[in-house]
């Protein structure tokens, strides 16, 4: 009840429903467009965070997470163009449902699903992290040192499929992190002279570069998707035996987007597949996937809005963000000068409670916002192309110089966005480089304050029992990881199917 | 979305797989190639790296690790990574194998493949996951495109300073959407007026931040 008291306490808590609601628009309108993820969406918005209190520039960045899911099977079921990626499964059925003239009614089950998952998530966050944060408390500088490299051997092995290029990301993003003033010593490290530099990369910096003007840079190359008709705007919520039948796939999407959720580099996309293809062998009408099953969009839909909340419990309570919209928020925390993890418990339970009420605040939201935005939806999908790039563009370069006056970091975001362009020629997964970002501090500081606990001895990271059950679990996972990739095709394949 | 990935519409068809499906096992040997390249170019990186790390001078409050311990090891691990990378290519021709084990990982990340790839390209995981979509632009084309988007928005932080921020965002917006296909001139003139003066608005006097003024005689922007 300690969010009840917060709530009650002060007036802040009418921003927090200000940014509840103002995030999920901005989300369902950003979800909407194929050409904008969620990550992108909050990246655009992380510069306007700077001037607010933590707990509403949390909110906010949440609450965008929330609506950009709910958007994103907009388009998808409207124009078969999922509108983010984890939409993509909601096209097999829900496009299907909208040739066959119910688009209305396949919405209406993408929102209600949606809003079940969402709180479904939530539920689970707030009973997981706490306990998850308790035991985390125990933890020494040389098992924070451990927690880094589980983290970036985790997220280099699964996020891009490849542990090579997974690892080569994530060592550019530790490379990125070291730019600036050692923490040790304040000798200037890799600034090439430059008293810019000395300060380092702002991590908002990098993701704004890498999520936003990299995919702008994608974007102009690619065609324009297709328009949808306004003909098609009218929402359907499902009656009440339809809600029964949507219950059972609803219920086995909300058991895999929290497996998926939790699991660091696995989310939304892959959880909205498996949702569908398990809400498919459970179904009694099987036959009826693929040709425009209500189930189709229930099981997907409620499976990448329960990702949601659930991908905030690693981040929560390790500090570690496992999918990009959660690397995002951590950006978001970083910029308030808070570190996510055990003592965030500690240091600013007042902001872990606010971002669980705003996260309920933006599920009522989605639901509320999500009834009468549809027109607006097709008009924005409706926009010719070269004029979103555009006013997309005008406003991140907008908002990167906001953030400090400052020519420079106009320069450098552009120049971590080709870095980014790059990155996807040389098909290197971005999040590991994010994390490595991220994580650089951490990794850093802490080996050094172990060794100097140690008088220099290496053992101390395995003589600290936390520590080395961190590091075995980080060795057993690369060495599972390299092991998928290295065997032979053929077997690749196998499990594949 | 998952996040775990980026965006799969944009990743999937237009530059990762660029020269992907355009012959019939390119897939396989283009990646090859690109990774080809990655991990020289990695190796070269991590080489550079190593160097000036180690032409770190250290203070004397330094500790037994020093300014470029960390960093050098992160150098050592990236050459060992990338070295790798290019080994494997040596090591590993492409096979029409690996080219089927691909596109059967498509096929069961797409439960029913009622879809037509090119509109919806639906990729789980990242670009190895490699969508069977012909390309509608030529990778050269995208390049070039994404190289003078690049340079307009270069262009806007010279000129930023010069011209103050109204006219300069209200330019950039009126150049990309031209530069990216906008037809018409009287939509671009409304987009970049509206936009740049709407921005003004936004930036300037909502959130009273300090953009820069230029030459712009009535100080608009500060």
């Amino acid at each position: 009840m300690d969010s009840l008291a917060f709530l009650t306490g002060n007036w802040a808590w009418l921003w927090v429903v200000v940014a509840a609601f103002a995030g999920v628009l901005w989300g369902i309108l950003g979800g909407a467009l194929p050409g904008i993820s969620p990550s992108i969406a909050m990246a655009l918005l992380l510069p306007f965070t700077v001037g607010m209190s933590p707990t509403v520039a949390l909110v906010l960045l949440a609450s965008v997470y929330v609506g950009a899911e709910y958007g994103g099977s907009i388009p998808a079921i409207l124009i078969r163009t999922p509108g983010t990626n984890s939409a993509s499964a909601t096209v097999l059925d829900g496009y299907e449902m909208a040739r066959q003239g119910r688009a209305g009614e396949a919405l209406g089950i993408s929102l209600i699903s949606g809003l079940i998952g969402g709180l479904f998530g939530l539920l689970v966050l707030v009973l997981a992290t706490e306990s998850l944060a308790k035991v985390a408390l125990a933890f020494t500088p040389a098992a924070y040192f451990s927690l880094g490299i589980l983290g970036l051997s985790v997220i280099a092995g699964l996020s891009g499929g490849s542990l090579l290029r997974g690892i080569i990301a994530a060592s550019l993003g530790l490379m990125l992190a070291f730019i600036g003033s050692d923490p040790v010593s304040g000798v200037p490290r890799f600034t090439g002279g430059s008293a810019d530099l000395l300060g380092g990369i702002k991590p908002i910096l990098i993701m704004v570069g890498l999520f936003a003007v990299t995919e702008m840079l994608v974007q102009i190359g690619e065609p324009a998707w297709a328009k949808a008709e306004h003909a098609q705007a009218k929402l359907k919520l499902p009656n009440w035996a339809m809600s029964k039948r949507l219950a059972k796939p609803q219920a086995i999407g909300a058991v895999i987007g929290t497996i998926e959720g939790v699991t660091p580099g696995a989310g939304g996309t892959i959880a909205a597949f498996m949702a569908y293809s398990e809400a498919k062998r459970w179904s009694k009408h099987p036959e009826e996937f693929g040709h425009g099953s209500p189930e189709g969009i229930a099981a997907p839909e409620s499976a990448n809005n329960v990702v949601t909340a659930t991908a905030l419990v690693p981040l929560l309570s390790l500090g570690i963000p496992g999918s990009n919209s959660a690397a995002i928020l951590l950006g978001g925390f970083l910029i308030h000068g808070l570190q996510p993890g055990p003592m965030l418990f500690e240091k600013a339970p007042e902001v872990v409670w606010g971002l669980y009420g705003g996260l309920l605040l933006a599920n009522i939201a989605m639901v509320l916002i999500g009834l009468v935005i549809l027109s607006p939806c097709i008009w924005l999908v409706n926009r010719p192309k070269p004029y979103l790039i555009a006013f997309i563009l005008a406003l991140v370069m907008s908002g990167v110089y906001a953030i400090n006056q400052s020519i420079f970091e106009l320069g450098l975001v552009l120049a971590i966005g080709v870095l980014g362009y790059g990155m996807r020629l040389a098909r290197l997964p971005v999040l590991p480089l994010v994390l490595g970002v991220v994580l650089g501090y951490m990794v850093e500081s802490n080996y050094r304050r172990s060794l100097l606990i140690s008088d220099g001895a290496h053992s101390i990271f395995v003589t600290d029992p936390v520590s080395l059950g961190l590091l075995l679990t980080a060795l057993a996972l690369t060495l599972y990881t390299g092991w998928k990739e290295w065997r032979p095709a053929a077997q690749k394949t196998h499990a594949a199917a | 979305m998952s996040e775990g990935s980026n965006n799969g519409i944009s990743n999937g068809n237009g530059i990762s797989n660029g020269n992907g499906n355009s012959n019939g096992n390119g897939n396989g040997n283009g990646n090859v190639v690109r990774d080809r390249i990655t991990g020289a170019l990695g190796v070269l990186l991590a080489g550079g790296y190593i160097a000036y790390a180690r032409s770190i001078e250290d203070s004397l409050l330094a500790d037994a690790v020093g300014a470029a311990g960390v960093p050098t090891g992160v150098g050592v691990t990236l050459l060992l990574a990338s070295g790798a990378l290019l080994l494997k290519t040596v090591w590993l021709r492409p096979t029409a194998k690996t080219a089927s084990a691909a596109s059967a990982e498509t096929v069961a990340a797409n439960p029913t493949t009622s879809l037509e790839p090119a509109s919806t390209s639906p990729a789980p995981e990242d670009a190895n996951t490699t969508m069977s979509a012909a390309p509608v632009t030529s990778p050269y084309r995208s390049h070039a495109l994404a190289l003078g988007l690049l340079a307009l928005l270069m262009g806007y932080t010279v000129v930023l300073p010069i011209v103050g921020y109204v006219l300069a965002v209200g330019l950039l917006i009126a150049a990309v959407a031209k530069f990216a296909g906008a037809r018409g001139a009287y939509p671009l003139l409304a987009c970049g007026i509206g936009g740049g003066i709407g921005l003004w608005l936004l930036f300037a006097v909502v959130l009273s931040v300090r953009m820069p003024a230029g030459l712009w005689p009535l100080g608009l922007g500060a």
